[in-house]
């Protein structure tokens, strides 16, 4: 006989290292089942040149490859429905390179569904997250601005705002003539040391992985100190493929398969955590059939698998024209925009044929280290060499995310005659952006040609009609939706199935709606309120 | 231009993944067509006061690309030759071998050509990622380590 854990976390990434940190900090015995394994850090080529990158490359080596591939970890799209899905499989999963845009929701996230009757709201108000947003921003650091939006609340523990580039300064500025705000950015990134942490010493190289761990990242500072605790062990390679339950339809344990083995293995666990990220738990809750749950566990409401929401958003170039030819300047900082512009449409009174709203990010404004724009630049020779090097300094970069509304057939399944080299059944990923997306992106090109009218800019040239590859948002979200209503949801607020009251599901797939930010700083909040609640039902002995 | 976050983040990650691990020690074109890819990219990136596409390293960089992709080095090659037949047609001799203005003529009217664009493509991406290309022509000296960021200081850039 096996021992039973106390919590087996499937997932340790954002919500699973924060699940593993928070209940081994209060005593728990917690057992993590990783797909991967930890990514050494001191083989990141943050500090690798483009040009040395490629004679490494021509020389055989590699750096740690971050994405998963298809052929370990399939899905399937229908023919005209592509799904570009990124996951990286191992410890902290996609935090090793994630974008660090950190932005709180706000009661128009939580309870949009209120006011506009679109499927359900959340059964939570920021209210009830706040206090959780405050400890994770002061556990992680964020830094950013004291600028808060109705839109963007809670800016009480940021670190200091990094100063913005001057094309984001001048995007500022047009937006500012347009009545639109553009504020300090809210990132994850350590702008002084914090918490006996390294501060970033602005080297831009975020995406390839911080070789000095000056953003968060779920491994260094989740998993690494709840080591410390003596209570957390972590089983890497361990590919999830079910939720075991008993005869009576609770949850009694996990099966799993090497990942290069692939020799079976089984766990016993009072209680599941499931945090594989929103698409790869759903796949497992979905593949955890039984007598009880026929539909997959805790789907008596048939809502799991479905209202997948990513987001929809675009890209816009343009050269500022203050900086065409200016002296070139370092502009990397801290490896991302130091700005963000909130979510605004709510506020001019103006009706609108479409629900919810955007936000703006802009990543990539000044010099980079490529030019890959230079593709859209017409010519060759010598002039276009000098057209290059002109607007080099001068280029600014918007990109506008948007809300995509919860779609009952926005949908994951699993069919079990299509399996992986596990033996798993395989997620089918059907999502398709409808009317209310098409609606705003219309008035997100035109928000954002609009500042860069402003601004005087030479707009590289887009296309308004095209709505961009589903999933390349990477904010995956909504499968397994939290509730007040069992029958329209899957998790209470808690994260907790209203079925199977021994399952926690922390991902993004416990997110009622998607909202148009960035969702990994409430995943974490969510994670760690939903490990506080679940750690007073164990040590009431409920669970 | 429609990137992805995913392009601007692990380009690095992604050639690693294209490339073979076996390291790539020789060529993999042949000598004339490597010596007909450095005219190719130097007209389109030409040495001025700092270096050109061929100074840069550029044909080392497409053969690296070549060599990954057959599909790639099929339309290369398949391009070559009828640029080359373009050449001899209207001037007498293959492209390589044409002067300045003969070459700019006859590539002018191909901006959207799909061989024209995948080699101007290949060429802006070895170049403008190489050593002298970034450092040398742009001015590009960031990935260092700086204890601040200065950030904007210019009074009239400000709201
Ligand atoms: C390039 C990029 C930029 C991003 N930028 C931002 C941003 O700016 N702001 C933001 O908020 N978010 C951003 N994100 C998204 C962010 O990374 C995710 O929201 C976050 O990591 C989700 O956390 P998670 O724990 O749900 O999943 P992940 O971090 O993906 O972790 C999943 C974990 O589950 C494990 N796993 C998966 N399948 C199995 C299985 N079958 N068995 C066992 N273990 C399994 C994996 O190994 C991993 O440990 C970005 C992502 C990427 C890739
Ligand atoms: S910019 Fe800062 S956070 Fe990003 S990789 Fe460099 S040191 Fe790390």
């Amino acid at each position: 006989m096996t021992p039973t854990h106390d919590v087996v976390i499937i997932g340790s990434g954002a919500a699973g290292g924060m699940a593993a940190w928070n209940l081994t900090r209060q005593g728990m015995k917690v057992l993590v089942l990783d797909a991967g394994t930890k990514f050494p850090r001191e083989q990141f080529w943050s500090h690798v040149k483009p040009w040395q990158a490629q004679e490494r490359i021509a020389e055989g080596r590699k750096p740690p490859q971050f994405y998963i591939d298809l052929k370990t970890a399939p899905y399937r799209t229908p023919k005209d429905q592509p799904f570009d899905l990124a996951r990286v499989w191992g410890r902290g999963g996609k935090t090793n390179i994630w974008g660090r845009v950190s932005l709180r929701y706000s009661d128009l996230d939580f309870a949009g569904a209120e006011k506009d009757g679109w499927e359900i709201p959340w059964p939570i108000r920021y209210k009830d997250v706040a206090p959780y947003y405050d400890k994770v921003d002061q556990l992680i650091g964020v830094c950013g601005g004291d600028d808060d939006q109705d839109s963007l609340p809670g800016s009480r523990f940021h670190l200091p705002a990094p100063k913005p580039r001057c094309g984001e300064r001048l995007l500022q500025k047009a937006a500012k003539n347009l009545g639109i705000s553009i504020v300090a950015g809210r990132r994850a990134v350590l702008t002084k040391p914090h918490n006996g942490r390294a501060a970033c010493h602005y080297c831009g190289a975020c995406g390839k992985g911080c070789d000095i761990g000056a953003f968060f990242n779920s491994s260094d500072y989740l998993l690494e100190p709840a080591f410390k605790s003596g209570r957390l062990r972590i089983i890497d390679n361990a590919v999830v493929a079910r939720v075991l339950t008993d005869s009576e339809g609770r949850a009694s344990g996990v099966q799993y398969f090497d990942r290069f083995t692939k020799k079976e293995q089984q766990v016993k666990a009072r209680v599941v955590i499931v945090a594989a990220s929103c698409i790869d738990s759903t796949r497992i809750l979905l593949n955890s059939k039984s007598k009880q749950h026929p539909n997959g566990i805790g789907n008596s409401s048939d809502v799991i698998g479905r209202y997948l929401s990513e987001q929809v958003r675009l890209h816009m170039f343009g050269f500022v024209p203050d900086l065409l030819g200016a002296p070139v300047r370092n502009d990397d900082g801290i490896g991302g925009e130091h700005v963000y512009l909130p979510r605004f449409n709510h506020r001019d009174g103006r009706k609108r044929d479409y629900l919810r709203g955007f936000g703006m990010q802009f990543w990539g404004c000044g010099a980079t280290d490529n030019a890959g724009w230079a593709k859209e630049i017409s010519g060759f020779g010598a002039g276009f060499k000098t057209a290059v090097k002109k607007r080099y300094p001068s280029l600014v970069a918007l990109h506008p995310y948007g809300e995509v509304l919860p779609y009952a057939d926005n949908r994951i399944t699993v069919d079990d005659s299509d399996l992986d080299s596990y033996g798993i059944p395989i997620s089918r990923i059907a999502f398709k952006y409808r009317e209310n997306e098409r609606k705003m992106m219309t008035e997100m090109y035109e928000t954002a040609a609009s500042i860069l009218k402003e601004a005087k800019a030479e707009i590289l040239p887009y296309d308004p009609a095209f709505m961009g590859m589903p999933g390349q948002a990477i904010h995956e979200h909504s499968t397994c939706r939290m509730g007040a209503d069992p029958k329209r949801s899957a998790l209470n607020g808690f994260c907790q199935m209203h079925d199977v009251k021994n399952v926690f599901v922390v991902d993004g797939a416990a997110f009622t709606t998607a909202s148009e930010k960035n969702p990994t700083l409430t995943i974490l909040a969510l994670a760690w309120r939903a490990t506080d609640y679940l750690a007073g039902e164990m040590k009431a002995k409920r669970l | 231009m429609n990137p992805t976050r995913r392009d601007a983040l692990v380009t690095i990650a992604a050639l690693a993944t294209t490339a073979s691990a076996e390291a790539q020690q020789t060529p993999f074109l042949t000598t004339p067509e490597l010596a007909w890819l450095s005219a190719f990219v130097d007209v389109m990136i030409p040495r001025t006061d700092t270096p050109g596409a061929s100074d840069a390293g550029v044909p080392t960089f497409i053969d690296r690309r070549l060599a990954a992709n057959p599909a790639l080095a099929e339309s290369f090659r398949a391009g070559r030759k009828a640029l080359d037949e373009d050449a001899k047609a209207k001037f007498g001799a293959p492209f390589p071998s044409l002067t300045l203005a003969q070459q700019t003529e006859l590539l002018t009217p191909m901006e959207k050509d799909p061989f024209f664009r995948m080699m101007k493509g290949l060429t802006i991406d070895g170049y403008y990622t190489s050593r002298a290309g970034l450092t040398q022509e742009l001015g590009w000296h960031g990935n260092t380590f700086l204890m601040e960021f200065p950030g904007c200081d210019h009074p009239e850039h400000q709201a």
